[in-house]
């Protein structure tokens, strides 16, 4: 594995700034663009090159879980959400929404729209993340 | 059955394949989790069949509460209910199969979660009522049918994955590619609204190219007459038990596909039909006489199997046909429809049934090239009962399920004269019965070949196999004995499709539901007047 230094501290810039964006894109997403697929895009490039600069133990060691699990994980989220709907006698995936007013610091308070589609959207997260990770891995082991 | 639990085919296989993920190093709870679901599975098809069928009800879901042009519609009506019964009963049996007769390898890594995926893909194509879901549930169900491709690999069979991965992008790209250019001609997916505006002629005459089109898709996925070919190459390479699955569900899904497609939503459409009806018949004439003539000259139990299918798939595009094809009675019209049903009910079973006894006589002979084995009658006695069943309930003889089938889409081909294909399909009907006299007087009458394969050390153990297959062998003896019961709910089935109205209806709502000529009733009065009156009687009250 040959990285240079300039990626090395390069990636300790890129992959914390690219996580937190992924997180931003992921509650943006609701009603404008972004959302659950995009940001587990992003989430998965950010940890791509830590990947890349740092090695592929290193990133096992940052991930609590092997990322097969993340798919399956995140797999059960989106057919939980859908099956908390359907328990109380609706059509699967039907959506409750409502607002959150959040404080913020110069008086108005913001209104923040939540549904608990965002679960389903976490969970496409997840997988997106995870099959993008687990690919990347196995393909560039064989190369290896 | 309440109409929202329909969406139980999709989440039961998804759980299941989400659970076995999680199980993936506890081989043995795996398989009991996988059984469970697909136990499950049986039960809930069974269910809705008992729900649907007295009355010809259509259970509709609409997900996430989105009303239906707009969102995505799931639905069974008798035809799903059917298909989903018989595809999950086709599952279990594999399921066993697969369970008792792979080794540790081809069962190992991620094969559980693939099969239940598989199986989400063919039931969700089964209920969906949506287009562009439909696509989505076909790409499932080819994504976990390239993986299980690659269980136990040989390189044959990776040469040949190959193929059929590339000819299945194809294929997925052109579905998409018409989708879009269907939606942007008619302006939505759904299939009832699309039928609907089939039914109220007000399809664009541009549009009529691009849903002709549509055959080359489904036919690709079907294989019929010119895109066959990928097939018989394909299917003979892999592991008998897979071979089975396949050959039971997924050329069947796309023959469900056209059926629903070509005779529920544009059946009633003139200028579609004038089109599509001459391919589908003549294509139908040489897929089932071609395919069988490739099965007479082959020479491998699994060869002559595959190419089977094909022979068998011209049965059913014969049905769907005569069903839209011009000048034809009604009544006529629907016994083809539930004729086609009918043998696609009986194909799934069978032809899987006889797969799986494919795979066990290679497990007693140690090959499957029917020079090489003999005596199998001797060794395997109730193996050689079984086949025999299966086999000849495909050729077609008298009290088993084949016959009923084919004696319906003759008849509905004799009554509205197409003559040569009815030659056709009786022709095969014999070649058929030729070549799985084959298969038996080589494979299990003839005697013991001695000195080759036929004697392998060990005495395999194949009863966990055998249950797969008696299983099927029941379910096809029934539909040969209780023949009449399984075509009353198939030309129940028939009858919704050849008039969609109901679906529509159940769909779409009253009052978006055309009304076709024959249903022209005086109008009514408008309730919008009543409520008037009431209003100024009560205002003057005051």
């Amino acid at each position: 594995m040959c990285t240079s230094v300039i990626l090395k501290v390069g990636a300790r810039l890129i992959v914390p700034l690219s996580l937190v964006f992924a997180v931003y894109i992921y509650f943006k997403g609701h009603q404008t663009p972004g959302g659950g697929f995009v940001a587990g895009l992003v989430a998965s490039v950010a940890l791509i090159v830590h990947r890349m600069s740092f090695g592929s133990d290193s990133l096992r060691r940052m991930l609590p879980i092997s990322e097969r699990y993340f798919i399956a994980i995140g797999l059960t989220l989106a057919l939980g959400t859908g099956f908390i709907a359907f328990v109380l006698g609706l059509p699967f995936f039907t959506s409750a929404h409502g607002y959150l007013h959040l404080p913020t610091t110069i008086g108005a308070s913001y209104d923040f729209e939540w549904a608990s589609v965002m679960a389903f959207d976490l969970g496409v997260f997840m997988v997106v993340t995870g099959v993008v990770v687990g690919m990347i891995d196995v393909l560039s082991k064989e190369i290896q | 059955m309440t109409q929202h639990q329909i969406v139980l085919f999709v989440v039961l296989p998804m759980a299941a394949g989400i659970a076995t993920t999680f199980l993936h190093r506890y081989r043995k709870a795996q398989r009991w989790v996988g059984a469970g679901f697909l136990i499950a599975n049986i039960v809930f098809a069974c269910k809705a069949l008992a729900t649907v069928v007295p009355n010809g009800d259509i259970l509709v879901s609409q997900m996430g509460n989105w009303p239906a042009p707009f969102g995505i519609t799931i639905a069974v009506d008798t035809l799903s209910a059917l298909m989903l019964t018989m595809a999950s009963i086709v599952c279990f049996s594999v399921f066993l199969y697969c369970v008792f007769q792979f080794d540790r390898d081809q069962q190992g890594g991620f094969f559980h979660p693939m099969f239940h995926l598989l199986i989400l893909g063919v039931q969700w194509s089964f209920i969906t009522g949506d287009f562009f879901n439909l696509f989505v549930a076909f790409e499932i169900m080819l994504m976990a049918s390239y993986a299980i491709f690659c269980v136990g690999t040989s390189r044959k069979q990776m040469k040949q994955a190959y193929k059929y991965v590339l000819l299945n992008l194809v294929g997925s790209t052109m579905f998409v590619t018409l989708l879009g250019l269907i939606y942007g001609q008619l302006g939505t997916l759904n299939m009832a609204d699309i039928t609907r505006l089939a039914m109220s002629d007000q399809l664009p005459k541009s549009s009529i190219p691009v849903i002709a089109m549509m055959v080359l898709v489904f036919g690709g996925k079907t294989a019929i007459f010119p895109l066959w070919y990928w097939l018989p190459d394909t299917y003979h390479t892999l592991p008998s038990a897979i071979g089975g699955l396949f050959a039971g569900l997924l050329t069947k899904v796309g023959a469900y596909v056209m059926i629903r497609v070509f005779v529920m939503m544009f059946g009633t459409s003139q200028a579609i039909t004038d089109v599509v009806a001459p391919i589908l018949l003549v294509s139908a004439g040489i897929t089932m006489f071609l395919g069988v003539l490739g099965a007479v000259s082959m020479h491998t139990v699994r060869r002559i199997l595959s190419i089977h299918i094909i022979s068998q798939v011209g049965y059913m595009l014969m049905g769907m046909g005569l069903a839209i094809a011009t000048g034809i009675a009604s009544d006529i019209k629907e016994m083809a429809v539930a004729g086609a049903i009918f043998f696609i009910m009986h194909n799934m079973v069978v032809k899987c049934c006889l797969f799986l006894c494919g795979g066990l006589m290679v497990e007693h002979a140690g090959d499957d090239n029917l020079e090489k084995i003999g005596g199998l009658l001797k060794r395997a006695p109730w193996l050689a009962t079984l086949f025999m069943i299966a086999a000849l309930s495909l050729a077609g003889l008298p009290p088993l399920s084949g016959f009923f089938g084919k004696w319906v889409l003759l008849s509905a081909g004799f009554q509205s004269q197409h003559y040569v294909v009815v030659f056709f399909a009786v022709l095969t009907s014999l070649f058929t019965l030729l070549s799985m006299l084959k298969i038996w007087s080589y494979g299990f009458w003839s005697p013991s070949m001695g000195k080759h394969v036929d004697k392998p050390e060990r005495r395999p153990t194949t009863v966990g196999g055998m249950w797969g297959i008696a299983i099927l062998v029941i379910v096809a003896l029934s539909m040969g004995l209780g023949a009449q019961k399984y075509y009353t709910m198939c030309s129940m089935a028939a009858k919704s499709l050849i008039d969609p109205t109901n679906y529509v209806k159940a769909v779409l709502g009253e009052q978006n539901t055309p009304k076709l000529a024959i249903n022209d009733m005086l109008p009514e009065t408008s309730p919008k007047k009543l409520v008037i009156k009431s209003d100024s009687y009560e205002t003057s009250g005051h």
